[in-house]
């Protein structure tokens, strides 16, 4: 028995280390600085489109460009791979570790956050400011005292609960409770945003698509005829495009589409994305998109945006207040570090309850 | 005319708020504010006048764009300055206003002309994104011209408030700011699905506009942690802000100077 504890301390020794290390604020800071540096030399250097690397014709075409660009430069930047360098391990590794250690903290934090959230708050014990930010102690107070302590709280949104026992009587009130959560719903818009990029480099798939008016053409990826019935260039007063716009018809579906009014069919995005016209005719080019990651992704996107607005701008903070029968009353607050008006509540509470005492001698 | 106005009262407020111990002294330090609000009232009536004259938002070129940047400096400013009753930051805030109204007003003039939109920027997901970039880029000024306040704060004590009350009004103006440059890189993603047929390309632009994101985010773990606060903190913040300038006005360059490709026009 003891041999196996031996055996095991030291790989539970380095998962604690490893698990304490992946919740740390200044581990995740590295890894973003990391991220912006890699993010800078990458945009120095050009890409090229996952599309462009997977068709042979367009791949040869994109280095030549790139050679009458660059010269000699040219083909050590395609050997080399940097031309792909939002897709290599070096910019990938970070990103993994960061959605790696978002998930450990997650998992760190999750049951501490929700047991916070929805555990019982009431502590009734006459040590009840002990470990508080702000406390205070009032003597000589009695019920009217209590009653506009309460009052205020509850006027400026706290959720108040009472109890009273033998030792006293006993008040907990906070605000912004469940925006405790908020961290968790960020943290789990970033793991959907891993749900979504992975979905999305896994099963998307996008094809460019040349369709002659009055004509067909077919999508190679799942079969669909499109038929191209129209095309239109409307134009300003003062003669710049205002907008092209192409009628074409997708199986049974017929739509106008435009650059930012794609038609979606079965999931699969048609978006016009130029023209081509000769003397005899004209011919429209679609972007055929399959993404099924997009709509993860974007919600993700959200789910990051809703948490974080709620985690800044809705700070927990509470307060715990004890009367003793010997009449000294004790408050202790607890806030968020961006509960910035905290201090001063704290202390607008206190002498409200103290403003009663002077006003209106104890009579409980 | 009112952007020409709005202009020269922004270097009356840079001045006013520069002198301001000494106004204050003979009880006059509402003028530099007054400059200030004068900038913003005669900024935006000529962002209103303009938008009417074009028929869309004014946020369809460079030009417009740095207008708008400024006007956020300032609103942003403004109401931080009602609601801190502190002036004391002021002359670095409207620095940094300066610096952005300064790019704009000597922008070539073909730039300045109204123009019609061309079809990619006919959709309302413009509006959205360049607004809320614009909302965030103001707030990261304001916070870049906290951070340089943050700085002098030590040779300066009678002038500026007390550090810990500078580094709080840091990191508020980061929490604030930086949800709409999250909203601003979301929506720029959903129109560029729907004009592109793609939410992310690795544009230059879009890299740029990722990095300043992340950066802000970087800042926003440090600021709990006591040592990477004070001075150092304010470095970062104003890092940040050279990284939205470089998204900014610096990110057309480099795609001239590296000879790389956008889709982005500004």
């Amino acid at each position: 028995m003891a041999g196996q504890i031996d055996q095991r301390a030291p790989l539970n020794t380095f998962l604690k280390r490893l698990w304490a290390f992946s919740a740390r604020l200044d581990v995740t800071a590295g890894i973003l600085f990391l991220l912006v540096l890699l993010s800078i030399v990458g945009s120095s250097i050009p890409q090229l489109a996952p599309e462009i690397s997977t068709d042979p014709e367009r791949f040869t075409a994109w280095v030549a460009a790139l050679r009458a660009k660059y010269d000699g430069w040219a083909d050590f930047l395609v050997n080399s791979g940097a031309v792909q360098f939002f897709r290599t391990w070096v910019f990938l590794l970070p990103w993994g570790l960061l959605f790696l250690f978002t998930i450990l903290c997650v998992a760190h934090r999750w049951r501490a956050i929700w047991h916070n959230v929805t555990g019982s708050p009431m502590r009734c014990t006459p040590a009840i400011a002990d470990g508080a930010t702000y406390s205070a102690s009032i003597s000589g107070a009695r019920g009217p005292a209590w009653e506009a302590l309460r009052r205020a709280l509850e006027q400026d949104g706290y959720r108040v609960l009472t109890e009273t026992n033998e030792a006293g009587w006993f008040l907990y009130a906070d605000r912004h409770r469940l925006a405790r959560l908020a961290t968790l719903v960020t943290h789990l818009g970033v793991i959907v945003l891993l749900a979504g990029v992975l979905l999305s480099t896994q099963t998307s798939w996008r094809e460019e698509l040349i369709v002659p008016l009055d004509g067909s053409t077919v999508v190679r990826q799942v079969g669909l005829h499109v038929h191209g019935a129209g095309f239109e260039i409307l134009r300003y007063p003062d003669g710049n495009v205002a907008s092209y716009e192409a009628l074409v018809r997708v199986q049974e579906a017929q739509a106008r589409i435009r650059v930012n009014e794609p038609l979606v069919y079965q999931s699969i995005g048609f978006h016009l994305s130029g023209y081509v016209q000769t003397r005899d005719q004209t011919a429209v080019v679609l972007q055929v998109v399959y993404d099924p990651g997009y709509a993860l992704i974007i919600i993700a996107g959200f789910l990051v945006l809703i948490g974080m607005m709620v985690t800044f701008n809705m700070p927990f903070s509470c307060i715990r207040a004890c009367l003793t029968e010997d009449g000294v009353l004790h408050l202790g607050g607890w806030a968020d570090r961006r509960a910035y008006g905290f201090a001063h509540a704290f202390e607008s509470f206190v002498q409200q309850a103290v403003a009663v005492l002077n006003t209106q001698p104890d009579t409980v | 005319m009112w952007i020409a106005a709005a202009y020269g009262l922004l270097w009356l407020a840079f001045a006013g708020y520069l002198f301001y111990p000494w106004l204050r002294r003979y009880r006059g330090s509402w003028g530099a504010t007054g400059a200030a609000l004068g900038a913003w009232l005669c900024l935006t009536t000529g962002l209103v006048e303009r938008s009417i004259l074009a028929g869309h938002w004014p946020l369809a070129n460079r030009y417009e764009f740095a207008l708008c940047f400024v006007w956020t400096i300032l609103s942003v400013y403004l109401l931080l300055e009602a609601s801190w009753r502190e002036r004391g930051c002021g002359v670095f805030v409207m620095a940094m206003g300066l610096f952005v109204a300064s790019y704009a007003v000597t922008r070539p003039e073909a730039m300045k002309a109204i123009a019609s939109l061309i079809p990619a920027l006919r959709s309302p997901w413009l509006q959205l994104h360049a607004a809320t970039a614009a909302i965030a880029y103001g707030g990261f000024g304001v916070v870049a011209g906290l951070g340089l306040a943050r700085l002098f704060s030590a040779r300066m004590p009678e002038r500026l408030p007390p550090d810990g009350e500078l580094e709080r009004m840091m990191e508020r103006s980061v929490a604030l700011s930086f949800p709409w440059l999250t909203f601003s890189i979301l929506a720029g993603a959903i129109w560029a699905q729907n004009a592109w047929a793609r939410f992310w390309g690795w544009d230059p632009k879009e890299t740029w506009a990722l990095l300043t994101w992340l950066w802000y985010l970087m800042t926003l773990h440090l600021f709990p942690l006591p040592r990477w606060r004070g001075q150092r903190m304010a470095i970062f913040l104003l890092i940040g802000f050279g990284l939205v300038i470089f998204t900014f006005i610096g990110v057309p360059w480099l795609v001239q100077l590296v000879r790389l490709e956008s889709l982005h026009g500004f």
